[in-house]
């Protein structure tokens, strides 16, 4: 009873949360089942607000809300830098890749990322290339998933006393049953919800220093120079209001990209495109989702060094070396139970809804993209089998996140940048070079790869000086070339101009 | 706060802006009827 009357009010609005989120879930269950096109990409026909607030959902994850928040403890004001990258791809993002990819893969009939390149391209090597994409997605998910989890379970531990695996199990099986339910559905419905939940929780954080210690004047006072120690022990001084004074521009630059460049390349994030209704609605949704991500990227990127205006010297001693706890800090500092659950609830929706969308990604992958192409199944056998493949996908999750490995937020980030060295240059080529060829595509795609995998074990961590330049930076440029360099040197094998046509929509004269 | 610390949070905000005068100004074509 101590236990309920300490915590209820925050119980309290989790429960409401999650019971939106499962109701949707099974509110869509019967259309979700219609078949493989309503079950993967909803039937193309999800209204741009929706699919605005999904795309920014999907993208950040709690690793924004706790993790990037926090690094600002560390780094000053000027982690802020990191948002602008992330702000400039959501727009790259939308402005060159959703429209023609909406346009390109209702021409081809295509429901995944993998079957994508194969439908397009259309070379020898096409099942090479979506088997190849399938089997990227699958592992690096995997430690996406269990990255995510890991932070919320670790959250309800420290907020609500929650013993760790159990929080994991919550969190990874009520996403996989709204998920399974409701399908492509769910997840957009859901994840609209959750993007309005983390767009004013956002708003709400970044105003809790500000309210503790009496005014923005007053923050912005005590933090233009302070006495607290970085992680090395020297002081800050003014450091938290200068550029670039507590870390470098480089390092910046590197998660500023490896993070950002995810909007270019993950499926999770292109997928959404599949599935915009019509033309206005794309146009809204190319307006709406970078003002959605820059506001919330404005309010959080910089409040862990706003943090700092409400701290003790000893409390900042501990906090800077573990910035992950800066936001439940800050939230328990602040001792208001409504406004901590909401925060919290926002929290769990940043995480459920980039966990519900790879879930998803993942099942397609797996049925749509190896199993189905080597084995054909009748179409009635292939959401079911999906609907199984999440839920078995989650047991391995859950007992990946049971017990982490070390370094599983280092290996999550390298992820993101596999997606992006990999498939970013057959996704912009099939879009945009009717030149582009297949071989090209594969070949990119294995480049990306190997180079994200040989500059950080090889280079990055071994050579002095290379140690701030992310492996997404040259894995990046060298898949590009490949890509261009294949091409040129494969001219012969570019698919037929009747094929390119029907790509494109060229309309015969 | 210093100026390039500030045009960060500058920046953000004016390139949404930027952006959605760009898309009102754009034909959006997905192949739809």
């Amino acid at each position: 009873m101590e236990y309920l009357a300490k915590n209820g009010i925050i119980l309290g609005w989790i429960f409401v949360y999650i019971a939106i989120c499962l109701y949707i879930g099974y509110f869509f269950k019967k259309k979700a089942a219609e078949g493989q096109n309503a079950f993967y990409i909803a039937k193309r026909e999800i209204p741009g607000w929706v699919i605005s607030l999904a795309f920014f959902s999907t993208f950040i994850s709690t690793n924004t809300y706790i993790g990037q928040a926090g690094k600002a403890f560390q780094a000053g004001l000027c982690w802020a830098w990191v948002g602008l990258f992330w702000t400039v791809f959501c727009m790259f993002s939308w402005l060159l890749l959703g429209p023609r990819m909406r346009k390109q893969t209702a021409n081809l009939d295509s429901v995944t990322i993998p079957d994508y390149f194969d439908y397009r391209y259309k070379s020898s090597l096409s099942k090479a290339i979506r088997t190849l994409a399938a089997i990227v997605i699958i592992f690096a998910t995997l430690w996406y998933m269990a990255g995510i989890a890991k932070g919320c379970a670790h959250l309800l531990q420290s907020v609500l006393h929650i013993p760790y695996v159990w929080g994991a199990f919550l969190l990874i099986f009520i996403t996989c049953a709204y998920t399974v339910w409701g399908g492509m559905y769910g997840v957009l419905w859901t994840d609209a919800i959750q993007g309005l939940m983390m767009f004013f929780v956002a708003i709400i954080l970044v105003m809790l220093p500000a309210i503790y210690v009496g005014g923005w004047d007053v923050l912005m006072h005590n933090i233009s120079y302070v006495t607290h120690v970085t992680k090395k022990g020297v002081p800050m001084e003014n450091g938290l209001v200068t550029f670039c004074s507590l870390v470098s521009f480089m390092y910046i630059l590197g998660i500023g990209l490896a993070v950002g460049m995810k909007q270019i390349a993950e499926p999770r994030c292109l997928i959404r495109f599949y599935s915009v209704d019509n033309a206005k609605s794309m146009k809204f949704a190319m307006i709406a989702t970078p003002i959605f991500l820059g506001i919330s990227l404005i309010c959080v990127m910089g409040l862990g060094a706003l943090v700092h205006g409400m701290t003790t010297e000893n409390e900042a001693a501990y906090l800077v070396k573990h910035t992950d706890q800066v936001i439940g800090f800050m939230l328990a500092k602040f001792g208001n139970p409504w406004l901590s659950g909401i925060c919290l609830a926002g929290l769990f929706a940043a995480g459920m809804s980039s966990l519900a969308s790879v879930m998803l990604i993942v099942g397609t992958a797996v049925i749509g993209d190896i199993w189905n192409l080597y084995k054909p199944m009748p179409p009635a056998q292939i959401v079911t089998r999906t609907k199984w493949t999440i839920f078995i996908y989650c047991i391995i999750v859950f007992l990946i996140t049971a017990k982490p490995p070390t370094g599983i937020v280092e290996l999550t980030a390298f992820a993101g940048a596999v997606f992006a060295a990999s498939f970013f240059p057959a996704i912009f080529g099939g879009l945009y070079l009717r030149w582009g060829t297949g071989h090209a595509a594969f070949w990119s795609m294995l480049t990306g790869i190997a180079s994200c995998i040989i500059w950080r074990e090889v280079f990055r961590f071994n050579i002095a000086g290379l140690k701030d330049i992310h492996e997404i930076i040259p894995s990046f440029i060298l898949s590009l070339c490949v890509y261009f360099v294949v091409s040129k040197m494969t001219a012969d094998k570019v698919p037929k101009k009747e094929h390119l046509d029907m790509v494109f929509g060229v309309k015969e004269a | 706060m210093d100026f390039m610390t500030a045009l960060a949070y500058w920046a953000i905000a004016i390139l949404s802006i930027v952006n959605g005068i760009v898309v009102l100004m754009m034909k959006v074509d997905i192949g739809d009827k």
